[in-house]
C-alpha cells in the first residue's frame, strides 16, 4: 500500500516555526464528502512571510485542504487558525472579512469571462471596497480603478486592462487573476495548482512571476503543486499530503528524491 | 496491412436498426395513438367540413380585397398604442423578473422555501394565459390599454423568470467561487460573477418576450383590455372586412418589424 510506504514525518511540522508568528496552523483537520474521508487529521503551521509548497500525488487531497482552510469546503471537525482567527468557528459575515484578506489563486483562472480585464480586478476590492461600485470599472471610484490598473501593471499587462477575459490567453488570464488577488491586499494567500491549467512555458513564465510578487512583498504562501522543480525554487518548506495524511513536512531543501518517490509512488510527479 | 482477425461482433453482423420497444412503451404508444384518433373525432374535424370551408374562406377573401385605407390614420394611432403596450408590458415584465428570477435559482435562493415558492408563482404567471389575465386586470383596473399592460407584464414574468433563473443556474462555477474566495457578499457575487456570464440568454429571452408580448397584445383587445384588437372586433362585427383587412395587414407589419429589428439586434448584440 502506497501510503504505508511514505514515511510519516509528524514531528517535523513544527520545526522551527514558533506559534506566535504563525500565519496558518491547522490541527486535526478532518474532511470528507459523505462518508468518504478526503483528509484525515492533518495539521500544521506556517510562519508568517513563508513560502510552503504541497506536494502529492492525484487525489491526496491538496486541493480539498487548501479550500478547507478559507471554507470552500466545510471541514467535518478539527482547527484552522488563520490570520489570528479560528476560521471554523466563524459567522457568514466574518468569514467574508476573514476571506477578503486571504488571496486564492484557483487552478483555473476563474474571470468573469465577459467582463474586461479591469473589471475582473476591480472584483478583488469587492470585500473592502464593498457595493455596486466595484460590480464593474466603469462604476468604481477613481482610487479603486488606479490601484487595479497598478496591479494589472505589476503582473505587466496594464495593456489589456479593457480587453474582455475571454480574448485573453491562458497565461494572461492566469496573470490578471493574480492582480485579481493582489487588489485583495492580501495577508496571506493560497493559490491551488496556479499553473498547472497552463502550457510549460505560459507555467514557467506565471509561476516566476507569482512567486517574485510573492517575494517581493515578503507575503505568506502556501501553494499546491505537481512540478517538484516550482517547489523546491520557490518554497522554503514542503509538506507531502498521501492518502488524506501528512507524509513529511520539511525544509523544502532537505526533501530528498527517495522521499518524494515514495510519495508519488516511484513515479515522477 | 495486416489483416485483423474476425471478433465474435463483427461475424454477428450490426445490431438491429431498431430497438423492439419494451410492453409498457409499446402499450403507452397504442394507448397515445388511439387518444388521438379520438380526439381527431371529438373535436368534428372531417376532410368534408374542410372541403366546404375552403370555398367560404375565399368568399371572404374576396369580400376583404381590397383593403379598405380609408381609417389607417386611426388604425396607426391603434397599432402605435399596441406596440407601446407590449413594450411597457415587457419592460416591466423583465424588470420583475430578475429578482424573481435570483430567488428562483437554485444555487442562488437564499432557502430553498423560497426558492420553490417563487418558482411556483413563476410557473403559476407562466400557465394562466395572457387573456384569462386581461380579463383580471379588466375588471381590476377597468377597460382599456392599462388592464392590457399589465397582463402582458405579468406573462412576460412567466417566461422571462423561468428563463433568466435557468440562465443563471448554467453559469460557469468558477468565477462564482472565485467571489466567494475574496469576501463578496451573496449579492455581489451574483451582480459581478453571474449575471455578466448569463447576459447573452438575459437579452436573448428579453427580445422573445417582446416579440411574444407584440403577438400578444393584438388579441387583448377583445376582452377590452386595449389595443387594436377591439377594433378587429368591431369591423368583423359590422361586416366591414375591408376594413378588417387593412387591420390584418398592419398587425402583420408590426409583428414582422417587430420580429426582424429583434433578430437584428439579437445579432449585433450577442
Amino acid at each position: 500500500m502506497r501510503a504505508a510506504a511514505v514515511a510519516i514525518d509528524r514531528n517535523a511540522a513544527a520545526a522551527g516555526v514558533p506559534i506566535a508568528t504563525a500565519d496558518l496552523e491547522v490541527a486535526d483537520l478532518q474532511v470528507g464528502f459523505a462518508d468518504l474521508p478526503v483528509l484525515n487529521g492533518i495539521g500544521f503551521r506556517v510562519a508568517r512571510g513563508e513560502s510552503v509548497a504541497i506536494v502529492g500525488p492525484n487525489g491526496a487531497g491538496k486541493s480539498t485542504l487548501l479550500r478547507s482552510i478559507i471554507r470552500l469546503i466545510e471541514p467535518k471537525s478539527g482547527i484552522v487558525q488563520l490570520a489570528g482567527q479560528e476560521v471554523l468557528s466563524l459567522r457568514e459575515r466574518e468569514l467574508r472579512r476573514l476571506r477578503a484578506r486571504i488571496g486564492f489563486v484557483f487552478q483555473r483562472h476563474n474571470l468573469v469571462s465577459r467582463l474586461s480585464a479591469l473589471t475582473n480586478v476591480v472584483h478583488g476590492a469587492q470585500a473592502r471596497a464593498g457595493g455596486p461600485r466595484t460590480w464593474l470599472q466603469s462604476l468604481a471610484r477613481s482610487t479603486v480603478r488606479d490601484e487595479a490598473m497598478d496591479c494589472l501593471a505589476r503582473v505587466g499587462l496594464a495593456e489589456v486592462a479593457r480587453r474582455r477575459a475571454d480574448q485573453l490567453s491562458g497565461g494572461q488570464s492566469q496573470r490578471v487573476a493574480i492582480a485579481r488577488m493582489l487588489m485583495q491586499r492580501p495577508q496571506l494567500v493560497l493559490a491551488d495548482e496556479p499553473v498547472a491549467s497552463l502550457d510549460p512555458s505560459a507555467g514557467e513564465d506565471v509561476m516566476s512571476l507569482f512567486a517574485g510578487l510573492m517575494r517581493d512583498s515578503g507575503m505568506t504562501v502556501v501553494f499546491t503543486t505537481h512540478n517538484l522543480r516550482h517547489a523546491r525554487a520557490y518554497a522554503d518548506r514542503m509538506i507531502g499530503l498521501a492518502g488524506g495524511g501528512l507524509a513529511f513536512d520539511m525544509p523544502a531543501g532537505a526533501v530528498t528524491d527517495a522521499r518524494l518517490d515514495g510519495l508519488f509512488g516511484g513515479r515522477d510527479g | 496491412m495486416a489483416d485483423v482477425p474476425a471478433t465474435a461482433a463483427s461475424r454477428a453482423g450490426p445490431p438491429p436498426r431498431f430497438e423492439r420497444p419494451g410492453t409498457l412503451t409499446f402499450v403507452f404508444y397504442v394507448a397515445a395513438l388511439a387518444f388521438l384518433i379520438a380526439s381527431i373525432g371529438n373535436v368534428d374535424l372531417s376532410i368534408e367540413r374542410l372541403a366546404n370551408g375552403i370555398p367560404r374562406i375565399g368568399d371572404l377573401m374576396g369580400r376583404m380585397l381590397p383593403p379598405d385605407f380609408s381609417r389607417l390614420q386611426s388604425i396607426g394611432m391603434k397599432l402605435l398604442e399596441t406596440f407601446q403596450m407590449a413594450v411597457v408590458g415587457a419592460a416591466l415584465g423583465i424588470i420583475i423578473s430578475l429578482p424573481l428570477a435570483i430567488l428562483a435559482a437554485r444555487d442562488l435562493s437564499p432557502h430553498p422555501l423560497v426558492y420553490t415558492a417563487v418558482r411556483g408563482l413563476i410557473s403559476f404567471f407562466r400557465t394562466v394565459p395572457d387573456l384569462i389575465w386581461a380579463l383580471i386586470f379588466v375588471i381590476a383596473v377597468g377597460l382599456g390599454p392599462a388592464a392590457g399592460t399589465l397582463a402582458l407584464m405579468v406573462d412576460t414574468i412567466g417566461f422571462c423568470g423561468r428563463f433568466f433563473a435557468e440562465a443563471m443556474e448554467e453559469t460557469d462555477k468558477g468565477p462564482r467561487e472565485a467571489m466567494t474566495a475574496l469576501g463578496a457578499s451573496r449579492t455581489g457575487t451574483v451582480f459581478s460573477a453571474v449575471i455578466p456570464q448569463a447576459m447573452p440568454s438575459f437579452i436573448n429571452t428579453s427580445l422573445f418576450s417582446l416579440e411574444k408580448a407584440t403577438r400578444s397584445s393584438v388579441v387583448l383587445g377583445l376582452v377590452g383590455a386595449g389595443g387594436i384588437g377591439i377594433e378587429l372586433k368591431v369591423a368583423m362585427d359590422l361586416f366591414q372586412y375591408r376594413q378588417a383587412a387593412t387591420i390584418i395587414l398592419a398587425i402583420f407589419v408590426l409583428v414582422l418589424v417587430v420580429e426582424r429589428a429583434s433578430t437584428w439586434l439579437r445579432s449585433k448584440v450577442l
